[in-house]
């Protein structure tokens, strides 16, 4: 056997990227926090549900899919990357920014959107006020657990990719 | 490395059943003892013991002169390799070998260099990634063994260890341990019931038999000089044949043969005069002769040798004998054949400890 010169490097030939992989369970858990947050209404259930109101709409369904296709795929590039796997930071890379083109579509859609009430003014008359469906505080709490989630992947991706790196030119320094 | 030593340890269990009695042992450092005996004797329980698996009802445990009687396992930085390995299924090679260090929380690089510094003495290299279900027996037996290397115990302990092996892997394995045994010069106590494996391995035997000690000394004293009756017909394959024989003036007398005592054998034998003693003569110390008759039920070519099963006596209504000749034989059933014997034992018919002869 090849005297070892690096014992941190020659390590790695054995073991587990354990790092990259927890960041993208990190990740994973995040978009779970996203999720059962995204559907939460702070108020009563809006009559009659406007033209652009954007959760009863086919949309629920896709972003349900697209969620567990996110924990299926996550997890399985997890395991991929800590067995040092080459083609998983790829799809890392691109889970990381599909959550930030996430934050675009629906909780912003969401928020932007808006629902009428009528209540009455100080007067006793009626007056019809407008009203945010994805409160301020609802709204950044979603976008920070896709930011923090798209950046723990896109880590764990360049992570993964920086340790296959150092690991192939060793291991190229060791046959040679 | 260490210094072993068990003082009068005994184990009771709670439902009063004992299982072993008075056992006295003083090991010494990079000494291999190999406990042998048949199934239920006591040897892994007083292993056990050692480990500190099983509490010491009785006695003490010493090792390099500290009481460790009742110190925990963990505590005494002992290492045991079990006969079914108990290696974890879904580490690789080298998680399993670096885990107890892990464990220990020690430096990762410093965990490295022990693994593969134990990988390389077991040829374990090219399997280091790999899941224990991928190996052969007798790999995973080496990774449980380089599982114990890289702790660095003080003492190894080695349950049955080749007993899942078949007969050519056993072997191989055997000769590993014997190679690791020179190569690390380590304390080390074997367990089997394989009297090969304990003629081969042991720089000592501690034969035991019903939880009691029956004899302790090297190979060649057990082999040559049993202690008693159980001992020969335990150590040696074939086992030892035996002949009741009378002790009558210089004459050995057997229904079916009878010996003159030689001046050694008489002087030995002078205070069993008219009494009825055992004649041990193991099958590799007859040859064709003389001295008695034996009527052949069986007949095994080994190559080298064979061995010729049969019954004392031309009629063939004596003792069961096994006879081991030297180069190839071809007896029939109910062949008579005339042998002699080069070397006897003699036992006390009623205590059935040896008769001491002068060679």
């Amino acid at each position: 056997m090849a005297e070892i010169t690096n014992t941190k490097l020659d390590r790695m030939r054995y073991t587990k990227d354990k790092r990259s992989s927890q960041m993208v369970l990190l990740a994973i858990v995040l978009n779970v926090l996203y999720y059962v947050s995204i559907y939460q209404q702070d108020h009563p259930v809006v009559k009659p549900i406007s033209a652009d109101y954007p959760y009863y709409s086919w949309l629920i369904g896709a972003s349900v899919i697209l969620n567990l296709l996110f924990l299926l795929i996550g997890f399985l590039c997890s395991e991929g990357v800590k067995g040092r796997r080459k083609g998983y930071t790829g799809i890392l890379l691109f889970l990381g920014v599909l959550q930030f083109v996430r934050i675009f579509y629906l909780p912003a859609k969401a928020h932007n959107s808006v629902y009428s009430e009528t209540v009455k003014n100080a007067e006793g008359v009626a007056e019809v006020v407008t009203k945010k469906v994805m409160t301020d505080g609802q709204y950044a709490f979603a976008v920070a657990m896709l930011v923090l989630s798209g950046l723990l992947c896109i880590g764990a991706a360049v992570n993964s990719y920086i340790n296959n790196k150092k690991l192939a030119d060793y291991m190229k320094s060791v046959e040679a | 490395m260490a210094e072993l030593s068990l003082q009068h340890l005994e184990k009771i269990y709670d439902n009063n059943v004992q299982a072993v009695f008075d056992f006295n042992l003083d090991v010494k450092d990079g000494e291999l003892i190999v406990l042998v005996g048949p199934s239920g004797c006591g040897k892994s329980t007083t292993l056990r013991m050692v480990a500190g698996l099983e509490d010491i009802t009785h006695g003490k445990l010493l090792i390099n002169g500290k009481d460790v009687t009742a110190a925990p396992a963990k505590d005494r930085d002992i290492a045991m390799v079990f006969q079914n390995y108990a290696l974890y299924g879904h580490m690789t090679i080298y998680e399993n070998m670096a885990f107890s260090l892990t464990l220990r929380k020690e430096d990762p690089n410093l965990i490295h260099k022990k693994v593969i510094a134990a990988a390389e003495i077991l040829g374990l290299m090219e399997q280091l990634n790999k899941k224990p279900s991928q190996l052969s027996g007798g790999q995973r037996q080496r990774v449980a063994m380089g599982r114990s290397i890289v702790r660095n115990p003080q003492v190894f302990l080695f349950d049955e260890p080749l007993s899942n092996l078949d007969a050519k892997l056993r072997s191989g394995t055997r000769r590993e341990i014997m190679l690791l045994h020179k190569r690390l010069n380590a304390t080390m106590l074997y367990v089997t019931h394989d009297q090969t494996e304990a003629l081969t391995l042991a720089d000592r035997i501690v034969c035991m038999s019903m939880g009691h000690v029956q004899q302790i000394g090297t190979p060649l004293e057990l082999y040559d000089t049993p202690a008693n009756l159980f001992v020969a017909s335990f150590i040696g394959l074939p086992p030892m044949n035996f002949m009741d024989v009378e002790v009558k003036g210089d004459k050995l007398i057997n229904p079916n043969f009878t010996l003159t005592m030689n001046d050694k054998e008489a002087k030995a034998l002078a205070q069993y005069q008219g009494k009825t003693v055992v004649m041990g003569v193991r099958p590799e110390n007859f040859e064709i002769g003389d001295e008695l008759q034996l009527k052949v039920i069986n007949n095994e070519n080994l190559g080298m040798n064979t061995l010729v099963h049969g019954h004392l006596g031309a009629d063939g209504k004596g003792e069961r004998i096994t006879t081991k000749l030297h180069g190839w034989c071809d007896y029939k059933i109910d062949d008579v054949v005339s042998l002699k014997m080069n070397r006897k034992r003699f036992f006390d018919k009623e205590t059935t400890n040896a008769i001491e002869v002068e060679v």
